[in-house]
Formats: C-alpha cells, structure tokens, sequence
C-alpha cells in the first residue's frame, strides 16, 4: 500500500535492525521539522505481517534490574523535535517475518501519522548490540 | 616472635601480589555456590550446571519472542565472546534460559542461538523445572497480553550473571553494560 500524503516535515534517519528469525525490531530517529507535534500511529513493512510500536521500560526488583515491554498505539514526536527508537526504549516490532532478516540486508518500512501523512525509509540489517 | 611475625606479613604480602583482590566492572556478590539446575539445551541434550565445573557460566533469562532486550543483550555477549583468545573461550560457556517455555522448545532455541553464536547453549525446560530456577536467581518473570499479533510479552529480570569455574554465582551485570566491561569480568573470573 503506498500512501498517498507524505509528511514532508518528517524525516526518519539511521534506521536499522537486527538479524531475526520469526520477529524483528526497527530502530530509527524520527525528526519533525514542522511547528506542530506530529502523532505516529502505525507502521508496515513488506517483511513483515505486522508492524507495532513497544516501548520497553526498566524497572527495579528485589535483586536485579528487569525489564518491561508494553505496546504503545500512539508516540508524539514534538514540533522541531526528535524522538530516537532505540535499545530498552521505544522500538517497531517486526511480527510474522516472511523470512529471516540477515545482516547487510535492506529493507522499507512506512511510518503513519495521525494527521493521514506518511513517512517512508529504508532499514538496514545490523550485527550490532546497542 | 618478631620473626615470625615478620614472615607472615611477608607470606600475606606475596599472596596479595600473587593474587591481588579481583575488582568487578559489574556488581560484586557475595560468594555462594550458583544455584544448580539441569535444563534442556537446544539440541535437545540435558545441561546440568553442576558439570560445568572448570567452565565459567555467562548466564542471560530472556525469551526467544522478545524483539528488543533480548536480541541487544545476546548481541553483546556475542560481542564479548569475540574477545576472548580461543583458550578462553574452550573454558566459558554463555547460557540462556528461557523465561517463555510454552513457545520455546529445543528447535526454536537453536535458530536463535545460531543469530548470535551457534556455540551459546539455549535452555528450556517444564514450567516444574524451570520456576525454582526463575526463583534461585530471582528472575522476576510477567507474561502480559500484547496484541493480536504479538499474543503475549514477557516481562523479565535483564541481568547477566556470571558464575565461575569453581561454580560460585560472582558478579552481577546488567544488559546495557559495554561489551568491554561485560569481558574484562569475564576474563577476570577465569585468571
């Protein structure tokens, strides 16, 4: 499906993911140049059957430090601001890949807003930790 | 007496240059034996800790579904392995436990082992053997509802533990550790 808006003001840089198997992750900077706050409300990818924005968060228990993940419907990116997809934070979940990602591999995936636009870039297959 | 005395200050003095106080990048525990368990690696064998002996153990809880957390911590380890000389490595086992038993059996932990190292053991094993291990190493595990398409998350503890030869439980590191303080532990545990 190729939307018909582009969201102009927004630009999303150094997209990258890792090697996977059934399910991947998507990291990226996603930049608004715009005066008003844009909303991501979704993503596609062809690799993938789904794509869902997570957000993992930290937290302390009685040992050790865990880490918790919950799906997130909508992320605000501010006006001339930036929000950064990364490691232990907000990422796109890549479910039900058609087949397994491999490093040095690329890949599009297409960022919706709220207000109907779209944003579109290309991902690249890393062998990389943080 | 002076003698003696100054003898043992001398032998304590060569012990100390012999072998000085380790220091830790990561938490330091106190040191206790690792709680044992047998699991069931990917290739379907048993992994008993306790046959570990003379190998240190590099151990991570995660689950093979998790896109984020897991993947990056399993990557960094990946990364440490790579530092160490082949000698090292012959002597270090890097072990994951599955904190997802209903999705992860032997097959499933072997394709995700092979994205990182095919030489990292994965390990599952029945809800029976697996929760007194979740509770030895106080693993805080949740399973929470995701969504139609990603059925279930698990929320889970991060950390890396590393036990060493002598299979005591020595250091804490948490996942976002360097990679390069994650193995000068490593390295230190196996001087």
């Amino acid at each position: 499906m190729i939307p018909a808006l582009v969201a102009s003001a927004i630009t999303i840089a150094s997209a990258w993911s890792r090697p996977a198997v059934d399910q991947g992750v998507v990291y990226a900077t996603i930049s608004n140049a715009s005066a008003r706050r844009e909303v991501v409300v979704g993503a596609s990818s062809p690799v993938a059957r789904t794509v869902e924005l997570h957000e993992s968060e930290s937290m302390k228990t009685t040992m050790a430090m865990a880490m918790a993940m919950h799906p997130v419907s909508r992320l605000p990116i501010p006006a001339h601001g930036s929000v950064t997809l990364k490691p232990g934070g907000y990422h796109l979940m890549l479910l039900g890949l058609h087949r397994p990602l491999v490093a040095g591999q690329h890949f599009p995936i297409v960022v919706r807003f709220a207000d109907g636009t779209s944003a579109r870039t290309t991902v690249t297959v890393e062998n990389r930790a943080l | 007496m002076r003698r003696i005395l100054a003898f043992a200050a001398a032998l304590a003095l060569a012990g100390c240059a012999q072998r000085p106080q380790p220091h830790f990048n990561g938490t330091p525990l106190p040191v206790k034996p690792a709680p044992s368990f047998v699991l069931t690696d990917q290739n379907g064998h048993a992994f008993n800790l306790a046959d570990q002996r003379g190998h240190e153990v590099v151990l991570f809880f995660g689950y093979t579904h998790c896109p984020d957390v897991c993947p990056a911590t399993m990557a960094q380890l990946a990364r440490v392995y790579r530092t160490l000389t082949p000698a090292q490595r012959e002597r270090v086992r890097v072990a994951f436990v599955t904190v997802d038993p209903g999705r992860d059996n032997p097959p499933t932990l072997k394709r995700y082992m092979a994205l990182f190292n095919p030489a990292f053991v994965g390990l599952t094993g029945t809800e029976r053997q697996l929760d007194p291990v979740y509770d030895a190493y106080h693993v805080w595990h949740q399973k929470l509802a995701g969504t139609k398409a990603s059925g279930y998350l698990v929320s889970h503890g991060s950390s890396v533990y590393l036990i060493d030869p002598n299979g005591d439980l020595r250091v804490l590191h948490d996942w976002q550790d360097p990679a390069s303080a994650i193995a000068a532990d490593v390295k230190e545990l196996l001087a």
